[in-house]
């Protein structure tokens, strides 16, 4: 009755468009009115504070600056030329580079909309210039720009670390493996396409050994900074907070070094970084406050309980877990998603005995389909943004279509081989 | 007349939120020469963490009213951009409204705990042993703009609604199209 209640009441205010942060904020402070007379109210201030300085958090706007910071650094293009010198002999041409971009531009980035954004306008011009199939392409972008979330650093997962105590290390490491598999299958996505309809493959980019040599040092920025900051983790030497901080001061130091430093720059930057900070922010609070209040009401348990009284097996719940967030990523905002579902859903995974790291990469990519998952999809609306020359928004959706399926074949994958996700970690933390 | 306020709360906010983003990048400064010292010369400095989360409190709590201003909030708008300029408006206000009320008690008890610190002079249990009201005065009065940011915007409003100026409504409150969100997301020249 009362889960009921609390689903019903959410629903509607969330369809009305009430900004998430309030919906969450309110519903918390409507339950502990009615069921808890209203004492954790009293110290929603309190409470508030002591998430407000929680030093994990401080990793959040740290990495948003970094990638705000890289944005402005002027590496997109020459990373992404670059990357066409070494990928684009494959069937497919350049948009193996678009993969590969991503995929690099995402070990610098924590965000799938700065790494879609990011290559997507590098890479727009060349769909004409070198006559790809447009759908295909776009939908290479938008699904590249999602590794953003799975490949370290990212956000995602740092939120996710933050909602069910697991370690942001050891969630990075797991990351890893199945970014690097969901890169590979998005190229072989590709690859499997162009080989059947040679016309959608563009034309061929010249290249020879000596230019594929002379471009590597413009590699050198992005790599610089993925060790600067998944490097200090591992090497013991950084906390995750401590390690976006030095990224900062790396970027920083990128940015100067190719001129692209000023003071205006970095107001731009900061007035970036402290808008998506405080977006974020604002629902996380709300959010963690709701779980408190969930938690004292025992929800979670009921929860726990009904799912019990259903009697199914460990692996038919994850099947029904999984087709929940494909449906429901669908028509929702992955950070609200996470936000509200993850406190409910994370113990029913754990009581079925599933791995903690492992659970929060299987949401990961759940959370990077439902960022191409139409009607609502970030990174569809992002890449269909992209397009000086206009078009139907269809054309981002169905070009996504092909590497949802890689998605879907990862997460099989991950089904059947928890190991590719809890191999790093295990050598590394077990 | 609205018009000038609004235009006046965003240059405070904008102002905010640089001086904010500045303090952030020092803190990664102040925490990267932390590592640093800690690891090459193991001298520990401590405190880099606790100022940090000071720093990134106060920025986030002045950020609020920035990101409202610029129609920042997350909401999910499946439903209300297949809905006509006047339902959307209706929608616009309900929003902020409820926003309002949750940042007020949110405001309201932050208030009283910095009140409260202040008068018995409370200090944070760490190494720095950091006076409470000092980071709290910074996080407070952001969240007190915020608060005033937003019953600001749910008078003007009421008053369009009154006057049947939706379009004003829509501009200021609501959801910012595709186009307008993606001019802020790429910034690649």
């Amino acid at each position: 009755m009362k889960a009921a209640l609390i689903l019903i009441a959410l629903l509607v205010l969330v369809v009305a468009a009430v900004p998430v942060a309030a919906v969450l904020g309110i519903l918390g402070l409507a339950l502990d009115e009615l069921f808890l007379r209203g004492r954790r109210a009293l110290m929603l201030g309190d409470f508030t504070w002591y998430q407000s300085i929680e030093y994990i958090l401080v990793a959040i706007p740290m990495f948003i600056l970094l990638g705000e910071i890289m944005l402005r650094a002027g590496i997109a293009q020459r990373m992404y030329n670059a990357v066409i010198q070494w990928l684009s002999w494959l069937p497919g041409g350049l948009m193996h580079a678009n993969i590969g971009s991503c995929a690099i531009f995402a070990a610098s980035s924590g965000s799938s909309v700065a790494t879609a954004a990011t290559v997507g306008t590098v890479a727009y011009p060349e769909i004409e210039k070198r006559r790809y199939n447009e759908k295909l392409f776009l939908g290479s972008l938008a699904a590249g720009g999602t590794l953003g979330i799975l490949i370290p650093p990212s956000i995602n997962l740092i939120i996710f670390a933050l909602l069910t105590d697991t370690s942001v290390p050891e969630l990075y490491l797991a990351g890893i493996i199945p970014g690097l598999l969901l890169a590979l299958f998005f190229m072989g996505v590709i690859m499997v396409a162009c080989l059947f309809r040679k016309d959608w493959g563009g034309e061929k980019v010249e290249t020879n050994w000596s230019q594929r040599i002379a471009v590597l040092p413009d590699l050198l920025p992005p790599l610089l900074l993925f060790v600067a900051v998944v490097g200090s983790i591992y090497a013991g030497i950084a906390t995750p907070t401590e390690a976006a901080s030095i990224g900062v001061v790396v970027a920083l130091a990128i940015a100067a070094w190719n001129r692209a430093l000023s003071v205006e720059m970095l107001k731009a930057a900061f007035e970036g970084t402290m808008r998506s900070t405080a977006m974020v922010m604002l629902i996380i609070l709300a959010a963690v406050f709701l779980n408190l209040i969930l938690g004292s009401l025992g929800v979670t348990q009921a929860l726990l309980e009904a799912i019990e009284a259903l009697g199914w097996t460990a692996m038919q719940t994850m099947l029904v877990i999984i087709v929940f967030y494909i449906l429901l990523g669908m028509f929702m905002e992955t950070l609200s998603m996470m936000l509200t579902t993850i406190p409910l859903v994370f113990p029913i995974a754990m009581h079925m005995g599933f791995d903690p790291v492992w659970f929060g990469i299987m949401i990961t990519v759940l959370m990077e389909a439902a960022l191409i998952t139409p009607p609502i999809g970030i990174n569809l609306y992002v890449v269909h943004g992209i397009r000086s020359r206009g078009g139907r928004f269809n054309d981002v959706s169905v070009g996504a279509i092909p590497f949802l399926i890689a998605m879907f074949l990862l997460i099989a994958a991950l089904l059947v081989m928890p190991n590719l996700a809890l191999y790093l970690p295990t050598e590394f933390y077990r | 007349m609205f018009e000038t306020v609004h235009a006046r709360l965003m240059d405070i906010s904008r102002i905010a939120v640089w001086l904010g983003g500045a303090g952030l990048l020092v803190s990664a400064f102040i925490v990267t020469a932390d590592v640093i010292s800690r690891k090459i010369f193991n001298v520990t400095m401590s405190g880099s963490d606790e100022i940090s989360g000071y720093v990134f409190a106060a920025a986030t709590a002045w950020a609020y009213s920035f990101a409202l201003l610029h129609r920042s909030s997350i909401r999910i708008d499946s439903l209300y951009n297949v809905l006509g300029l006047k339902m959307r408006a209706v929608l616009d206000l309900l929003g902020i409204s409820l926003l309002l009320y949750y940042a007020y008690v949110l405001t309201g008890t932050a208030l009283e705990q910095f009140v409260y610190n202040w008068e018995y002079g409370a200090s944070a249990q760490t190494t720095l042993a950091t006076p409470l009201w000092i980071p709290q005065m910074f996080w407070v009065s952001g969240l007190c703009f915020f608060v005033f940011c937003l019953a600001f915007m749910v008078v003007w409003l009421v008053v369009c609604l009154v006057r049947g100026d939706f379009a004003t409504m829509n501009q200021v409150a609501g959801v910012p199209s595709i186009s307008e969100e993606i001019d802020r997301e790429t910034h690649v020249a």
